[in-house]
């Protein structure tokens, strides 16, 4: 038996190999730990995410950069400890521009895998939105920065026959980018390059024509995982109590593209038993415009990207108890937030400028008193007003969006599946 | 690409060497290069004005050369002369006292050909507060190699029992206990040992270094050759931060005449005699590189990436071999330690913090300059002594320390109160806390190496949540926020920028509560978030309006 | 001159384009409809945004574009990426291009589906003095449980077939480039044929057909109402296979003008841009596509199930041929250019679709793995497929290294943009002009002609309650005079 010794994980004591990787330890000893950049034989250890914080001897450290040494007393979980963590994947997600829902990798991608493992339903840091390159003039690859999260694993681990790094970080601080080398990064052969996509955690390295995830249901992350549930039945209304009043439901959608609320109705028959419990107030499927009566819950599909967005949401925020955000859009932009990085003169412009046969030549953007004016960029909900429910997904599984719903109105416990915690 | 070749790299590596140092051009930056520093002292003193006159007298704006190439002007981090601003380096040349004037003349001057060397700035010493001889340390009378004569009598371990004895930590902010450390590295095996000097003086306010390097450097260079008889080492460098560039030809012959006079190189007398070289390394130009590691990183030739604290510098350190990594101050402190005797030291100070420390005071203060203090001083007599009137703030520490409210009269300079690495900047009531910590915020997300989630993101994540607070946008759950996000960054940081980062902001609301009650409690419905709508909808107005031909 | 006093009658919201949509109608001092607007308030940016993505990730991108027919988008968009590989529809595998067509004729169901009974039935079929609160599913539900039912589970076949097929019901992957990314298995072509888990395709068939007998009586119990009902000419464009009949995911571009005759004879889909044009308005964030060669009064055209049926000759399956033969027989003419027919061709259209799907679902091929074809990349690629709501065109250019550069999308309801306008101006003529007082009622109608249309994201448009109005009176200083404000209840205004 090699050389273990003992040492202290959350208050029991395990034999554990001496000089080992904490990471590895740890898990070895049965307890869950988050990694991100970790990758085992890369050394020293990347210590670039900090995703796998635990205490060691009283001290935050980044298990991954820490061996077991004796008389070591660890500990991974406080409720601090798990805020801190999932605070750097919030960090991560608010850093970048990570659209899950147009990405190849998603479903197989660490960065997503670790969101939905960590419960992130809505990142706490407003998403910064920085103009990120994807260079396209690698011979076998495209670097999608605005994915990259800068774990340095293919900096330290891509190298071609004679040695000569392909990857390097330049410039500092926020402006920290992963170059790659545009004369070595030909001689990488296919399954070089093919191995960078992969020991790449997100989508940031995609090597041409090979980059298409697996099918929807195939992917990493649609099976089923160690601390998720299984899949269930239907989703089933509770039966209505004699004499209690209808809960009133209002529902809009904002900047979104309506299927939330197509996600919504997906309760298929249901609906029929939901409707006696629930009535619907201002919504696209009442077109009350007014509220004429205090409504218990929203739900709020899309984000604000006009002035008429913003003057709904406050009205909604105004009538209504409870705001629950539905889907990326209304969480924190969605997909449209993808207009962010560009000046809106840009986008205007391209629609209506260089449309194609313009009459005239005349550029006339849309101005006019019955038409909303356009903001900035386009922004979560919890920008504007207090949001006290987030559903993520693109569009989230209607399973899902009745659990909270039925939770909300009624205080059903729930327990969400793997299979309905997504961000695409 | 020839450096690629030359070193058997790949061009990528090269080029992430070259693009983390901030001097580093890879355009032509200009035959006369102009950088202006963004220190808050700076912004206080008027360098608004002094760039609109940089910018009118050379035709170049901030960030390019002019259309000639003539004139490069751009913005750089505090270059330690803040008791001078609004100070610019030109060609690494210091210009102090800068005025709209000035400026013009200074460009007419370099148009016409004078070089920047003959047109540059005096510094003076600048020494506004000493101690009466019992007490005074640093600044006494000094002739060279007066610290080295007692070695002639002591062991390389009795030198090392005077610096234990005399208690002296560290100046560079870490107050590590030097004698341990020197000890430490003296008990590490091997003969490949190094010393390094930290000059990379790079939090903003603190110049005290550069005093040292220019008035007594050499004291500096005994207290290494100290460092180097007490623990074996034979090699060492003085790593100086690029902006003090013009510092060098002073060093350099300073040093030559410690080689002239045999206190350097082979055979240095002293009970046992020993050799010692030192190197002066420049720097490019980055404020992480004042961090040890990733001092020793970028002395190697890497990026100055700080790295992953396996090992101390003591036990492995640069080039992997046991290093002692000291302030500038410290070591000219450890001279004095050897010269004045180590219990003579130890008797000044206080209980925990022995000794004196020399405070590098600038802002709003009629005498900013060095101030040597015994510590236990109060932090109103350093007030008092500088003229400041009508305080508000004063900045211990630089940005990384504490901001504390002026009015707390019972401060002092000690170990579990002001715990002062050198800088004390002063605010008087007419300034506005929050830019001055929103200064604080960009200075660090630029000067963040970007390797750690938490200080590459975390710093810019504040720097945006400042601005919305600057535009009056703050909500009252932005405290709680405020506390929440700087303990993940604290906690899950690599090094101690990431660490420090928010330090002055967390202490600004603790010590000013009723200035951000104004910022945080502004909010009547705490559902309906502020939300500058107008602001936001102007691009799109703008846009309109161009088309339409009314802008 | 004297100055008019015009009266302003906003009706917000209305339909909606990914959003809402809101109807402003001007009164002159007689009381006549002036002018009438339909204005889409939304603007999102996407032809801007695609620029530098990579050209393979389009597809999943687009059909955020809507979430009632991403698949719409998913496959047009799919179509051109085929294009940008060297491909064209016939080139990708059987397999690959049977399952394409299941997928998009199971959405064009279950879109249809949703918009006749979850939106136009209440219209439809319940009484004409049913009060406003009871104008909706709800009030279906109340009338008539079963064919609500029905309806809700029409739905869902169509929506099972997409998750079949592309991995979830809203925004899944089928396409790849040059092909598809799954493949279907026995056990799924099983689940949508036994009838076990959910009604089968048989029983699709079948309630179509109930359905259509309904909409048959309808028509021919109010026929004077829809014959005359927002009756106005215009063109219309639809995609036709190579014998002229009716197709929906591959064909070519056919348009006639009112009484019929051919504007655009059968041209290649992907030769638009030959001949359509595009025009903007200071009211509006929609444009205004029409033929180049007719110019903008007279080049626009209808399109969706009215359009289809318009220029098709017949349809390629049997039942579906044969409510369409009893369509035009009963509409005396064809083209037919009254709004309220949209109704019974979308119904002709589902059944069709059904047919369809029933035929593929029984085919062996769809069931093989053979998925994808490779071919050289090319610089440009455009696709069209017939959405349920029209003609949809994707274009892209990317460059050789795969970066998108160029992008026009010309939506469906783009196409409709100008007929929905008629639409309003006509109903609002016709309805409103030289009243005494508005109703409610009065307004709802301009709703109904609106609906007709099924826009983009119909979802929005039902009323439980009443149609929400504001009105504002200006004199002609544009002084408000009055301001009334109706919610939820029947009085009138004035």
């Amino acid at each position: 038996m090699a050389n273990t010794i003992p040492i202290i994980i959350n208050g029991k004591t395990v034999q554990a190999q001496a000089g080992q990787n904490l990471v590895d330890a740890i898990r070895d000893a049965g307890t869950f730990i988050p990694s991100l950049c970790y990758y085992e034989h890369i050394q020293p250890p990347l210590g670039t995410c900090r995703v796998c914080t635990v205490l060691v001897n009283g001290k935050p450290t980044a298990a991954c950069t820490a061996k077991v040494r004796p008389g070591q007393k660890i500990v991974t979980h406080t409720q601090e400890l798990e805020d801190v963590r999932k605070g750097m994947v919030e960090m991560l997600f608010a850093e970048g521009n990570h659209f899950c829902p147009a990405c190849e990798k998603s479903g197989d991608c660490d960065l997503q895998g670790l969101g939905y493992r960590l419960g992130m339903e809505a990142s706490r840091f407003p998403r910064l939105f920085v103009n990120r390159l994807i260079d396209y003039r690698p011979e076998r690859m495209v670097i999608d920065h605005n994915r990259c999260i800068r774990c340095r694993r293919c900096v330290e681990e891509v190298v071609t026959e004679d040695g000569k790094a392909v990857f390097s970080f330049v410039n500092r601080g926020k402006d920290t980018r992963v170059d790659i080398d545009y004369d070595e990064e030909p001689k990488l052969t296919e399954t070089e390059a093919m191995r960078a996509m992969h020991i790449c955690p997100v989508g940031a390295i995609l090597v041409r024509g090979k980059s298409m995830a697996r099918p929807v249901g195939e992917r990493k992350y649609d099976q089923p995982a160690q601390g998720w549930e299984k899949a269930e039945g239907p989703i089933e209304v509770p039966k209505p109590r004699p004499g209690a009043p209808k809960k009133v439901v209002a529902t809009t959608s904002l900047a979104g593209c309506f299927g939330c609320h197509m996600s919504l109705l997906d309760i298929d028959e249901e609906i029929l038993d939901a409707i006696e419990l629930v009535e619907f107030n201002r919504s696209p499927l009442t077109d009350i415009k007014q509220f004429d009566r205090r409504c218990d819950v929203a739900i709020i599909e899309g984000g604000c990207c006009n002035s008429e967005n913003v003057e709904v949401l406050r009205a909604f925020r105004e009538n209504c108890d409870i705001l629950i955000a539905v889907g990326e859009c209304a969480i924190w932009g969605g997909l449209p937030a993808m207009r962010n990085v560009i000046p809106i003169e840009e986008c205007l412009l391209e629609s209506y400028g260089r449309t194609m046969n313009l009459e005239d030549g005349q550029v006339v953007i849309p101005h006019h008193e019955d038409l909303p004016e356009l903001l900035d960029q386009v922004y979560g909900c919890q920008e504007i007003v207090r949001i006290d429910h987030f559903i993520p997904g693109c569009p989230p599984d209607a399973r899902h969006i009745w659990k909270i719903l039925k939770h909300v109105l009624f205080g059903e416990a729930y327990v969400l599946t793997h299979e309905e915690f997504k961000y695409d | 690409m020839q450096l690629a070749r030359q070193y058997d790299l790949s061009w990528v590596e090269v080029e992430g060497v070259a693009s983390f140092y901030h001097f580093f051009h890879r355009e032509p930056a200009g035959r006369y290069t102009i950088y202006l520093n963004n220190s808050i002292t700076a912004e206080h003193s008027g360098m608004a004005d002094v760039k609109a006159a940089f910018e009118e007298a050379t035709g170049a704006r901030l960030g390019q050369t002019d259309p000639t190439g003539t004139f490069g002007l751009y913005e750089t981090a505090c270059i330690g002369l803040s008791d001078l601003e609004p100070a610019a380096l030109i060609n690494f040349q210091p210009f102090t006292q800068l005025t709209p004037q000035k400026v013009k003349a200074l460009v007419w001057q370099l148009r016409r050909g004078v070089p920047p060397e003959l047109l540059a700035d005096e510094i003076p010493q600048h020494i506004q507060h000493s101690l009466p001889p019992e007490q005074a340390v640093l600044l006494r009378p000094f002739e060279p190699g007066q610290s080295l004569e007692p070695l002639l009598q002591l062991s390389p371990t009795e030198a090392l029992e005077q610096i234990e004895a005399s208690g002296l930590r560290g100046m560079g902010g870490a107050f590590f206990p030097v004698g341990t450390k020197w000890r430490l590295c003296r008990e590490q095996p091997g003969d490949e040992k190094y010393i390094l000097c930290n000059a990379d003086e790079g939090e903003p306010g603190t110049f005290k270094d550069r005093m040292l390097l220019q008035y007594l450097p050499e004291l500096v260079i005994e207290g290494m050759i100290h460092a180097a008889y007490t623990t074996g080492a034979q090699e060492g460098w003085i790593y100086l931060r690029g902006e003090y560039r013009w510092l060098l030809p002073g060093l350099k012959a300073a040093l030559a005449h410690y080689y002239a006079s045999g206190w350097l190189g082979a055979e240095i007398p002293a009970q046992e005699p020993f050799r010692f070289d030192i190197h002066i390394q420049l720097g490019a130009g980055a404020y992480v590189c004042g961090e040890e590691t990733a001092m020793m990183n970028s002395l190697e030739g890497l990026r100055g990436e700080p790295r992953v604290r396996t090992y101390f510098p003591v036990e492995r350190g640069f080039r992997q071999k046991p290093t002692v990594i000291n302030n500038v101050e410290t070591f000219a402190a450890a001279a004095r330690v050897i010269e004045l005797g180590g219990d003579h030291f130890a008797s000044l100070g206080t209980s925990q913090l022995k000794g004196t420390r020399l405070l590098s005071v600038a802002g709003d203060c009629t005498h900013p300059g060095i101030y040597e203090i015994e510590w236990g001083t109060p932090l109103a007599d350093v007030l008092d002594w500088a003229g400041a009137e009508s305080s508000m703030a004063v900045q211990i520490s630089g940005p990384s320390g504490e901001c504390v409210n002026a009015s707390y009269s019972h401060r002092r300079f000690d170990w579990d109160d002001l715990r002062c690495g050198g800088a004390v900047t002063i605010f008087n009531e007419e300034r506005d806390l929050l830019r001055i910590l929103h200064n604080f915020a960009r200075f660090f997300t630029n000067e963040s190496c970007g390797v750690c989630t938490p200080c590459r993101a975390g710093n810019f994540i504040f720097s945006r949540k400042l601005d919305k607070l600057s535009k009056g946008l703050g909500r009252a759950d932005d405290y709680v926020e405020i506390q929440n996000w700087s303990n993940i960054m604290r906690q899950t940081s690599r090094c101690g920028l990431g660490r420090a980062a928010t330090n002055a902001l967390l202490s600004a609301i603790e010590n000013f509560p009723g200035y951000f009650a104004g910022y945080f409690g502004k909010q009547d419905n705490k559902l309906k978030h502020p939300f500058a709508l107008d602001e936001a909808l102007q691009d799109y107005r703008n846009a309109v309006g161009r088309t339409l031909g009314n802008e | 001159m004297p100055e008019q006093k015009t009266t302003k009658i906003t009706i917000d919201p209305v339909t909606r384009v990914e959003g809402h949509g809101r109807v402003t109608l001007h009164l002159n001092e007689q009381g006549e409809v002036s002018d009438a607007r339909f204005h889409i308030v939304e603007f999102r940016g996407f032809e801007r945004f695609i620029q530098g993505h990579p050209y393979w990730e389009v597809p999943v991108l687009v059909q955020r574009l809507c979430g009632i027919c991403p698949v719409s988008h998913h496959l047009a968009a799919a179509k051109a990426i085929d294009q940008l590989h060297g491909l064209s529809p016939d080139d990708l595998s059987p397999t690959a291009t049977k399952l394409r067509r299941l997928l998009h004729y199971g959405q064009i169901f279950q879109s249809h589906a949703l918009h006749f009974f979850y939106l136009a039935s209440p219209d439809l079929l319940l009484k004409g003095d049913t009060p406003a609160s009871q104008r909706n599913i709800t009030g279906v539900i109340l009338a008539n449980k079963d064919l609500a039912k029905r309806g809700i589970l029409m739905r869902k076949f169509g929506q099972e077939i997409i998750k079949a097929i592309a991995g979830k019901r809203i925004h899944g992957v089928a396409a790849v480039p040059g092909g598809n990314y799954k493949t279907f298995t026995p056990e799924e072509r099983l689940y949508f044929l036994d009838g076990k888990a959910i009604p089968n395709v048989d029983t699709m068939i079948a309630w179509t057909q109930e359905t259509l007998e309904t909409i048959h009586q309808y028509h021919h119990d109010h026929r004077a109402w829809l014959d005359s009902f927002a009756h106005y000419p215009s063109g219309h464009l639809g995609l036709v296979d190579a014998a002229g009949g009716l197709e929906l995911y591959d064909g070519r571009l056919r348009a006639t003008d009112a009484q019929g005759q051919p504007t655009l004879e059968d041209i290649p889909a992907d030769h638009y841009h030959h001949y359509f044009g595009e025009a903007v308005e200071p009211w509006t964030y929609l444009k205004f596509p029409y033929l180049k060669h007719l110019g903008r009064d007279r080049g626009w055209n209808r399109v969706g199930p009215l359009a289809r049926l318009n220029v098709c000759d017949h349809i390629p399956t049997p039942l579906a041929e044969e409510e369409r033969q009893r369509f035009f027989a009963f509409a005396g003419n064809r083209p037919v250019n009254r709004t309220l027919y949209y109704h019974w061709a979308r119904l002709i259209e589902m059944l069709h679709c059904a047919e369809t799907a029933r035929d593929l679902l029984h085919d062996p091929e769809i069931l093989s793995d053979d998925l994808v074809r490779t071919g050289h990349r090319q610089g440009e690629g455009i696709g069209v497929v017939e959405a349920p709501r029209g003609t949809l065109i994707h274009h892209y250019r990317a460059d050789e290294k795969g970066k998108v550069t160029w992008c026009n999308l010309i939506v469906s309801t783009t196409h409709n943009n100008e007929p929905m306008n008629r639409a309003v101006r006509e109903v609002a003529r016709r309805e409103l002009s030289g009243q005494q007082e508005i109703t409610e009622p009065m307004l709802n109608q301009v709703e109904v002609a609106i609906r007709a249309y099924d826009p983009c994201l119909s979802c929005a448009t039902h009323a439980i309650g009443d149609m929400p109005l504001r009105i504002e009176l200006y004199d002609h200083q544009e002084q408000l005079l009055a301001e009334r404000t109706k919610d939820s209840c029947d009085h009138p205004l004035f």
